[in-house]
């Protein structure tokens, strides 16, 4: 019972409350309840047209429909556009997604978008209820006879009928990759589920798929009560792919902008001008620790995080790995890497070998210390926490992108008395670095560590110039905050959306 | 239960406790979960990789490329991409052979490039971006005639919760960026304004820190239930209250 003494005795009470704890919580979780009788008949009696109907030549069909390719993408998407039928009751709903008139696209903010996509959705509901109305679409490759309402993948590929409520005018048709057959047997069949011999099947087909050498016909209907317009008929048409995608103008002018800043200041460095990069206590204190271990006599530990070597925060973390190898190599101190991917693993064995031969000591480096450990998240954890309290390492290094395991790490090192810095743009996992470990780099200050370890011209131009791309973004950030804030009291909502339209991202 | 049930529940037990007696100190019965873990793991993530990458990515595609090479044009093309990234991989084999080491440096360039070049749009378009867009709203917020009533706290016809929201998280986000800003001391005035920034950027962490730990609380209770539930009621044929 020697081990309920002094700290045992903490841990042993800590886990009995902690499992108590949890147990009757366990114990305490209810089932959620079940759907009720009344809410699943009302799903099973939710209208739903059977095709095909009789066609009754009173109906109209939709009126001017046009095929257009979808603008500002790789070629995997059209747009079908119709005036209603003059017997579609619905209120005509707007062109979402792209104005053929105005040739652009619609612009809105999130908030009036959601509301007047509510509104036309009650209606739209609201007339497909009343008369079980709307638009069935059908598709075909044009090589193929005749379109299908029930296609069995033999005469064709499978492309289910498309049904579309009343008062829409866009159809927008971004599903071909499901359907391009390739040869006599790449035909997708028509039974589901698929097997998994079938899934497999399929996507070794998709991958080969390419939309834009494929032709296509297109039918629209307007269907009501049970009858149906004739067809209208688009043959022989298909998607293409556009080089410049015109949404992603301001992550041009933002790049370029940025790029000039960058390159001015690395120019600038390299004509000798001194440039001022302020302390970090964090990267002050890497030589220390460094240091400590070889008084010690202990290791350094390193991690470069669970990201892949195309990363950002990886390929920061070499670089600072490399400043820590050199001082290693210097005092004669090991040094072990434990990495997540072996692609990372060679990058960082690059890293440490040139760190020593830099030193004049390639007769040092012994390569096993960089190892692949697993490339599973918490087994890494516990392979990192083995190594921690086996080793007995004097300092660790976090630098890197973190996930969950981030308090595994910092909390074994930190009760096996290791000095700790960490280096991460995980702003999920910073708040765990910040109360386990010594010095924390957050976010910039992370790859800011390069430049202000090395003095490397080019890296302290590359910092100043990013330093002062976030300098313009904060005064044009301001800038349209005053605007937006003066046109809101004076009731001028379009000013104030086309200064957010400035900003405007893919997916808004 | 059926048997290979009931033993991959007790093995899983008896593994859950090894872990968690690294909560006292490293033991071998820890070492042993820790082994088996990270060697299990390794080897489960190479089967993987062989399967769903170099099977599933590499081999079925080119077979199927060559079958239909005379019908589909773009499979020559399909070819080329599927053997571009073999070759690549080849050469980070080269480390194996001194004398043609020099060949791995060319696939990490490739790859260490690429990611940067494209992590600057990736970056610009998923963070910056919406960031901003997310920022751009009127510092004053005033209830307008015509439009839904509004139910908060308001004065003068300005509503107050959300103008006093809106200010702290400008001023908020201008202190965070003059924080990450290199280019001067943070001394004086600004000192006091990055400082500012500091306190935002904990009382951040601070949420996301509660947020996360009771996250991490449902996972212990996921393994507690496990423990309660699979192990001693369905393994053991203990029956417990409730």
């Amino acid at each position: 019972m020697r081990f309920l003494k002094g700290r045992g005795a903490y841990v042993v009470g800590g886990v009995v409350v902690a499992l108590l704890w949890c147990a009757t919580a366990a114990l305490g979780q209810t089932e959620p309840p079940a759907a009720t009788e009344s809410e699943e008949a009302a799903e099973a009696e939710a209208p739903y047209p059977q095709f095909p109907m009789p066609e009754d030549p009173g109906l109209r069909p939709p009126q001017d429909v046009e095929i257009v390719d979808f603008p500002d993408d790789e070629g995997n998407c059209l747009l079908l556009n119709w005036e209603p039928s003059p017997d579609d009751s619905a209120p005509a709903r707007p062109r979402e997604f792209f104005d053929l008139k105005r040739g652009e696209f619609r612009f809105m903010s999130a908030a009036h978008k959601q509301q007047r996509r509510e509104e036309w959705d009650a209606a739209a509901a609201e007339a497909n209820k009343r008369e079980r109305s709307g638009y069935v679409i059908r598709r075909k490759p044009t090589s193929q006879a005749e379109f299908l309402w029930e296609p069995n993948g033999e005469t064709g590929p499978v492309f289910s009928p498309v049904i579309i409520l009343p008062g829409f005018r866009q159809y927008q048709d971004n599903d071909f990759q499901f359907l391009v057959p390739i040869g006599e047997d790449s035909v997708l069949r028509g039974e589901s589920p698929p097997t998994p011999e079938e899934l497999l099947e399929m996507r070794e087909e998709q991958s080969l798929l390419d939309p834009r050498l494929t032709r296509w016909d297109y039918e629209i209907r307007y269907f009501e009560d049970g009858r149906m317009s004739e067809p209208v008929v688009m043959a022989n048409t298909g998607p293409r792919g556009n080089y410049y995608n015109r949404k992603w103008t301001n992550v041009l002018l933002m790049g370029l902008v940025s790029s000039i800043l960058i390159i001015s200041f690395i120019f600038s460095a390299r004509s000798g001008r001194e440039l001022y990069v302020r302390p970090v206590a964090g990267l002050q204190a890497v030589d220390d620790a460094v240091g400590r271990a070889t008084e010690m006599g202990r290791p350094i530990l390193f991690s470069a995080g669970f990201a892949g070597v195309d990363n950002i925060s990886t390929i920061a973390a070499m670089v600072i790995l490399g400043r820590i190898a050199r001082i290693a190599a210097q005092h004669g101190t090991k040094i072990i890497v434990p990495c997540l991917d072996p692609v990372v693993m060679t990058a960082l064995r690059e890293v440490v070998r040139e760190a020593y031969v830099s030193v004049g000591r390639p007769e040092d480096y012994e390569e096993d210390r960089i190892f692949y450990l697993t490339g599973a998240q918490f087994a890494y954890a516990a392979g990192m926490a083995g190594i921690m309290v086996r080793e007995k390492t004097a300092a660790n290094f976090y630098m890197g992108y973190y996930y969950a395991e981030s308090l595994i790490l910092a909390e074994t090192g930190f009760m096996a008395g290791s000095i700790q810095i960490v280096g991460t743009d995980s702003y999920t996992q910073l708040p765990f670095f910040i109360v386990a470990c010594d010095y924390t780099l957050m976010g910039e200050e992370f790859f800011g560590a390069s430049a202000y370890l090395s003095r490397e011209p080019k890296l302290l131009g590359s910092l100043k110039g990013q330093d002062y791309s976030k300098l313009l973004i904060a005064v044009f950030m301001t800038a349209a905050i005053l605007v937006a804030t003066v046109a809101g009291l004076a009731g001028a909502d379009g000013i104030a959306e086309w200064t957010q339209q400035l900003f405007q991202y893919a997916s808004s | 239960m059926s048997t290979p049930e009931l033993v991959g529940t007790w093995i899983a037990a008896l593994l859950t406790f090894c872990a968690l007696s690294f909560l006292y100190k490293d033991n071998p019965f820890y070492k042993f979960a820790e082994a088996l873990f990270v060697g299990v793991s390794a080897g489960y993530g190479a089967a993987y990789v062989v399967h769903q990458v170099f099977y599933q990515d590499v081999i079925i595609p080119l077979s199927v490329c060559f079958q239909v090479a005379g019908q589909e044009p773009s499979a020559i093309l399909q070819v080329i991409n599927r053997i571009v990234p073999c070759i690549l991989g080849v050469m980070i084999l080269s480390r194996f052979i001194p004398s043609i080491g020099w060949m791995s440096r060319w696939p990490l360039a490739f790859i260490i490039g690429y990611g940067t070049g494209f992590n600057v749009v990736y970056i610009v378009q998923t963070f910056l971006l919406p960031q901003i867009y997310g920022m751009i709203t009127p510092l004053v917020e005033i209830v307008r005639p015509g439009e839904a009533p509004y139910e908060g706290l308001t004065w003068g016809g300005v509503m107050v919760l959300n103008t006093v929201s809106n200010l702290v998280l400008f001023v908020g986000v201008l202190s965070v960026i003059a924080y990450f800003f290199f280019s001067k001391a943070h001394t004086g005035s600004y000192g006091k304004f990055t400082r500012f920034g500091v306190w935002m950027l904990m009382l951040g962490f601070g949420a996301t820190y509660g947020n996360t730990v009771m996250a991490r609380m449902s996972l212990l209770i996921g393994r507690i239930q496990f423990l309660l539930y699979d192990w001693i009621e369905g393994a053991i044929g203990l029956s417990l209250p409730g």
